[in-house]
């Protein structure tokens, strides 16, 4: 790996102040960028994250700061910027500090190998794929010190609980994004963004290059048909429970834990875990991006494609993702623990393997792909039409409770 | 020395540090979860030395397994064998001065040795000798970037950065000053390019070629004198002089599914006994 | 060559064997005096690490070495996992039945 990202930045060079000088210049400049662009990002996300649930809720939400409430998010950024910081006395105070840190600098630098445009990334890496997941896989250990270091029981379970999700939707998303790349053959994040400018599904004809109307065609999610489809289902699913998103959010479950791990955060610690929420909800929403919707790419093909172009594509995917993210939020009830389990290694688990399988078997002769596909399909109209003809008829009668006597609130 | 090498030595040096003290902390802390916290440390340093190696799947498959797998792992064993409330768990150690005492010496041995042997970092050069009039004896040697370390025949070119030595011990003394070795490199990228010799005392003359950023894949070199036709190094033609690979992924990849398969196989067996024994061992009894 | 270039060139093989062996003896010192099982683990950890430093360190800087050494760090890595599993689970066992987890209480088995 090389750290291109502090590398390639020319014009400092011109400066002629002595190595020194630059180097420090460069490493307060990368950090700044992307430490404001991730702030930034967080609190736009915050404000419409609540302005969404207010209009699906028939409310405004916020409303008081600037018009229609759109720079709530700086008064709230403020706000948490000059509250008292808070340590309470059972804590190991050392490891309390860290933790905030840690969890943040797991979902942070993962965002400097994601495929902004078509051949530029912050950093070009030849792991792009494994880097992300290794890197934001160690924010578990920061939610652990979090958790333990707080000396509070809810902020323990919320970690525990935390841990065992993340360490165990590990596993699915691994096998899909395994599934994934073997159609891809590279684990860098420009090339498998690249791979989706040609192809047809099914593997009919690798090098197929459509009409500009046709171009999303090429995109991995369309690949192996219904495989690829319940891959990327599989993984948004996966991804949700990972970043601790309703309906997957135990570790934070309000009404059971307070608020987690961090219920005994408060100022601008508590809005550093706030920060990587919701760095961690578009980092998985850009890998989702680039293995299964072209990352940058343009879906028109060459119309609108190339600079800036790409970036809006590539944002507006991975937004769009957010977004279905925080619609969820406000439309399903949380899970339970053995539910959370039942799914994972009863549902999820066994489907990635089946992806995993199928689309390798695809890749290696397409008269196979499109055979597994048809069946498929085949059976899950089967099985959807009976559902669907199966619902109105044959709902359980709702168990008969006798009220006791005076028993019972 | 650049500003990027400037910050890539602080940030190395950075990391040193962290992973001594972590690796301190882990050995005398007095409370068994920082001592676990410190762990994190010493694995984090330990990518981050892989990654200045250039050995990038070890640094993602250290930080993959390592910090999300087996760390997670300690902590929750720590958190199911401790009373978790008591924030100050102590972690009693035997200290004594005998084992300080052993621990020095091996670590003292341990450098000695580093610091007085001498490494071979270099392949014997190759020797061509270049039909002019007279001929000429060259020795030729391939070093990875950093010029220090050498490049086996056939062997890697970490990330398409490297230097190509050409070593003139004897030159005729007509052609002492301005001689230069044509170099020819071919490959994804073929390269042709007169590098004039420099002299080097009483050992002759050297002509360095650096490169960088060649494509990926596998390339052949050959050298003359200025003004005459490459050849190849030696007569028996190889195969390759050189690969040039962005990672070690693929060459990792090539690896484990040839000569190393068996150990692979052998190895997936041992973790699904590994998974079998780890979940018999920490069931519950289920009284019948 | 004065102490800044030698500090500002690359990094040589011998700062990374150095920094390896320095992990190595922490380890051992962690094996040697802990009583807690669950430590002495954390100083096989470290052991294990120092080794795969060095076997990365060759692979990368002796040309003889090649890839074997990466490999080599890679079955370590993955050993490693399944070690930490087993003992961990035998750790819990040993916690279940003699309610600690201190490498010199467990000695029921003693002949």
């Amino acid at each position: 790996m090389r750290l291109d990202l502090l590398l390639q930045i020319p014009t400092w060079e011109q400066l002629r102040n002595g190595p020194w000088v630059e180097a420090a210049a460069a490493i307060a400049i990368v950090g700044f960028v992307l430490a404001n662009l991730i702030a930034v990002y967080a609190g736009i996300s915050t404000l419409l994250e609540r302005k969404i649930a207010g209009h699906m809720q028939s409310r405004v939400g916020p409303y008081q700061v600037g018009p229609h409430g759109s720079l709530q998010w700086l008064a709230d950024a403020l706000k948490l910027l000059f509250k008292e910081d808070v340590i309470p006395r059972d804590t190991d105070k050392l490891l309390f500090r860290m933790a905030p840190y840690v969890v943040f600098a797991g979902s942070f630098a993962a965002w400097c190998a994601l495929p902004f445009m078509v051949d530029w990334a912050p950093a070009f890496m030849n792991i792009g794929i494994l880097y992300i997941l290794a890197i934001s896989g160690t924010a578990v250990v920061g939610i652990l010190m979090a958790g333990w270091s707080s000396g509070s029981k809810w902020s323990l379970f919320g970690a525990m609980r935390s841990a065992a999700q993340i360490v165990s939707y590990e596993v699915p998303i691994g096998l899909v994004l395994l599934g994934m790349l073997l159609m891809y053959g590279t684990l860098d994040m420009n090339a498998i963004a690249k791979a989706q400018t040609q192809g047809l599904p099914f593997a009919l004809n690798p090098e197929w290059r459509g009409p500009w109307y046709l171009a999303w065609a090429s995109w991995g999610v369309f690949r192996h048909m219904p495989f690829t489809v319940i891959a990327f289902l599989v993984y948004y699913t996966a991804a949700l429970a990972e970043t601790n998103r309703t309906p997957f959010d135990i570790p934070e479950a309000e009404s059971e834990l307070v608020a987690g791990y961090h219920t005994e955060y408060s100022g601008m610690r508590f809005s550093f875990f706030f920060l990587s929420e919701y760095a961690n909800m578009f980092v998985v929403s850009a890998i989702a991006t680039t293995f299964f919707l072209g990352g940058p790419l343009s879906p028109l093909g060459p119309v609108m494609s190339g600079g800036l172009f790409d970036v809006f594509w590539f944002l507006g995917k991975a937004f769009l993702l957010v977004f279905v993210m925080i619609w969820l939020r406000w439309t399903l009830p949380r899970y339970r623990v053995d539910q959370l389990m039942d799914l994972c290694w009863k549902r999820l688990t066994p489907l990635g393997f089946i992806c995993l399988f199928a689309i390798g078997l695809g890749e290696h002769d397409m008269r196979v792909s499109v055979a597994l596909g048809a069946v498929t399909f085949v059976f899950i109209a089967v099985v959807l039409s009976k559902e669907i003809f199966a619902s109105g008829k044959t709902h359980p009668p709702l168990p008969k409770v006798k009220p006791e006597a005076g028993g019972g609130p | 020395m650049s500003w990027g090498e400037i910050v890539l030595n602080v940030v190395f040096y950075a990391f040193a540090v962290a992973g001594i003290a972590g690796a301190l902390a882990v050995a005398v802390s007095k409370n068994i979860v920082r001592s676990a916290f410190a762990l994190l440390t010493v694995l984090f340093s330990a990518a981050s030395f892989y990654a200045f190696m250039r050995a990038d799947f070890i640094f993602a498959a250290q930080i993959l397994i390592y910090v999300g797998g087996i760390l997670v792992l300690i902590i929750f064993a720590i958190m199911l064998t401790h009373r978790i409330t008591n924030v100050r768990l102590s972690n009693e150690s035997a200290h004594s001065w005998g084992a300080f005492f052993a621990c020095f010496c091996v670590a003292f041995a341990l450098i000695l040795i580093v610091a007085t042997y001498r490494w071979s970092r270099v392949e014997k050069p190759m020797v061509a000798v270049v039909a002019s009039q007279p001929p000429v004896r060259l020795a030729l040697a391939m070093y990875q970037a950093d010029g220090t370390t050498g490049v086996t025949r056939g062997g890697r070119m970490i990330d398409g950065h490297g230097v190509l030595v050409v070593d003139a011990p004897d030159l005729p003394g007509r052609m002492r000053t301005g001689a230069a070795a044509r170099i020819r490199i071919e490959g994804p990228q073929t390269i042709l390019r007169d590098v004039p010799f420099e002299p080097r005392g009483p050992e002759g003359h050297r002509a360095r070629l650096e490169l960088s950023g060649l494509p990926a894949g596998k390339y052949r070199w050959s050298v003359a004198l200025a003004g005459e036709e490459p050849e190849a190094i030696t007569p028996e033609v190889p195969a390759v002089d050189f690969v040039a690979e962005r990672g070690l992924t693929k060459a990792i990849g090539w690896a484990l599914m040839g000569r190393y398969l068996l150990p692979f196989e052998a190895v997936s067996v041992l973790l699904l006994a590994a998974l079998i024994g780890a979940a018999f061992l920490a069931r519950k009894e289920v009284k019948a | 060559m004065n102490w800044q270039d030698y500090l500002f060139s690359r990094r040589p093989l011998e700062t990374l064997l150095v920094l390896s062996a320095v992990i190595f003896a922490c380890g051992l010192y962690t094996i040697m005096t802990r009583r807690n099982a669950v430590s002495i683990l954390m100083g096989v950890e470290l052991v294990l690490n120092a080794a795969n430093i060095n076997f990365v360190a060759f692979s990368q800087y002796v040309p003889r070495a090649d890839i074997h050494g990466t490999v080599f760090a890679i079955f370590v890595i993955v050993l490693a996992a399944a070690e930490a599993a087993v003992a961990l689970a035998i750790i819990i066992g040993i916690y279940q039945n003699f309610g600690r987890v201190d490498v010199d209480q467990a000695e029921s088995m003693k002949g």
